[in-house]
């Protein structure tokens, strides 16, 4: 086995198998025969047991090709007939792709969830965010829709894997199906990046004042909450001077100071918002535009 | 102390998460999985096997711009102090529970696997029924419905 993947040595069960192999299966005469086509010479030897035991029975050598090559060797995890075998062996991709389907439909629908909340919230953070939140709401609506659209996908790509693969590979392999999942993945993150924004911008706000986070969802003290409150006037209208700023304060224009609970809920709505965040761009990342983007950029570096 | 009791009643008329915010999310992922449930049955019963690439791409993307409209609009609609569409969402989960209670019974009849999801349809949209027809989704939108009466 690679020692990268297997930093402690071999287990009691692989040493195990390796022994079983020892007796009962002529290695040299199978290598041979492996070696004398010439598509895989010098191609690796990995053998799966019953209980998924595996062990590398030869490492590739590079002798006429660059590119690994590995030859599997699997056992029936039960007594089967070598036809039914081959049958199974055959449709595991499918397994392993509705797995994927499965993970990606969780991980849409975690982040249509979370996007479901930030509407839910956005409301009442009007007041403490000066309007912020009614851009972010136009955006979070567009984000929860595209999520949502998503989650519904995803739902309907399991069904559809659990019934009608073909057809699933076909929609798979057309440019305007992956142009529509591109474009709601880019109205996701970009409502995840509204999102991310908003938070910064709130740390920020309650860092200039000294204050963290955790203090805030504690409670901050009436004093802090009328510092805090004229540093976020300050930051919604820039350049108001102190005198207009009592002005509006007596005035009732704006606040005199936002109440714990009001910072506190706002603090806590700006959190989820982050996490929502991270939903839709692991979301994106396990299938979407994160990932071509990472592979894009491999392939510059190579 | 009079002051607190005033702070007090300020954060109760904008309080983040209204009472029922449970069942709403809840109903709306219910919402989401009979539709989807729904649609997967229609393809299944009428439109199998699709003719053309050019007709799919048109029915695909139309069939997700009415889920759009017929689902997650009106449900954010009811953020917005719009009760109407607890009416319809209501009415909407009662024709899509009759239709996949049909499905299934066609393809109980049948043995057609398509019964496990009429059968998970059936149930989601059987919750949704029950959840918009429920106090708490009532107390969720009277909740928005004082709320945006205060920021007016």
């Amino acid at each position: 086995m690679n020692a990268a993947l297997q930093p402690f040595g071999e287990t009691f069960a692989q040493r195990q198998l390796r022994v079983r192999l020892e007796h009962s299966l002529d290695q040299k005469k199978l290598f041979a025969a492996i070696d004398a086509d010439p598509e895989l010479v010098g191609a690796g030897v990995v053998y799966i047991d019953a209980n998924y035991t595996i062990v590398t029975l030869r490492e590739f050598q590079p002798l006429c090709r660059i590119e690994p090559i590995k030859i599997i060797l699997r056992e029936p995890r039960q007594p089967t007939s070598s036809i039914q075998h081959a049958q199974d062996l055959s449709s595991t991709p499918r397994e392993s792709q509705m797995l994927a389907e499965v993970l990606g439909a969780s991980l849409s629908c975690g982040a249509a969830l979370l996007s479901w909340v930030v509407i839910v919230g956005s409301t009442g953070a009007i007041p403490l965010t000066g309007g912020a939140s009614s851009a972010l709401t136009a955006l979070s609506y567009s984000a929860f829709a595209a999520s949502s659209l998503q989650c519904m996908n995803g739902l309907a790509r399991v069904g559809i894997e659990a019934r009608n693969p073909e057809f699933k590979d076909q929609i798979d392999s057309e440019e305007w199906y992956n142009t529509a999942t591109t474009s709601l993945d880019v109205i996701s993150l970009g409502g995840a990046a509204a999102a991310g924004f908003v938070t910064v911008r709130m740390v920020k706000t309650l860092h200039a004042q000294g204050m963290t986070i955790r203090e805030a969802l504690e409670g901050l003290s009436r004093r802090q909450r009328t510092r805090l409150t004229e540093e976020i006037v300050r930051m919604n209208k820039p350049g108001i001077s102190n005198k207009m700023l009592k002005f509006l304060k007596r005035n009732g224009t704006v606040p005199k100071r936002y109440t714990k609970t009001q910072i506190s809920h706002a603090t806590k709505q700006q959190l989820k918002d982050a996490l929502g965040a991270f939903f839709s761009f692991s979301g994106s990342a396990s299938n979407g535009v994160v990932r071509t983007l990472a592979i894009g950029i491999y392939e510059e570096v190579q | 102390m009079r002051r607190d009791a005033k702070e007090a009643a300020d954060v109760q008329d904008i309080s983040l998460y209204p009472p029922g915010m449970g069942a709403f999310l809840l109903a709306t992922f219910c919402m989401l999985a009979t539709h989807t449930c729904l649609l997967l049955s229609v393809y299944a019963l009428y439109v199998q096997p699709i003719p053309n690439h050019e007709e799919s791409a048109g029915l695909i993307l139309a069939v997700g711009a009415l889920s759009a409209f017929l689902v997650i609009h009106p449900s954010f609609l009811l953020t917005r102090a719009k009760p109407r569409s607890l009416r319809f969402l209501s009415a909407l989960s009662t024709i899509y529970a009759l239709f996949l209670l049909l499905v299934g019974m066609w393809s109980l009849y049948v043995a057609d696997p398509l019964i496990y999801i009429a059968g998970i349809g059936l149930t989601t949209a059987t919750v949704c029924r029950f959840i918009y027809r429920s106090s708490r989704i009532r107390l969720f939108s009277e909740h928005y419905v004082r709320l945006w009466g205060l920021l007016k």
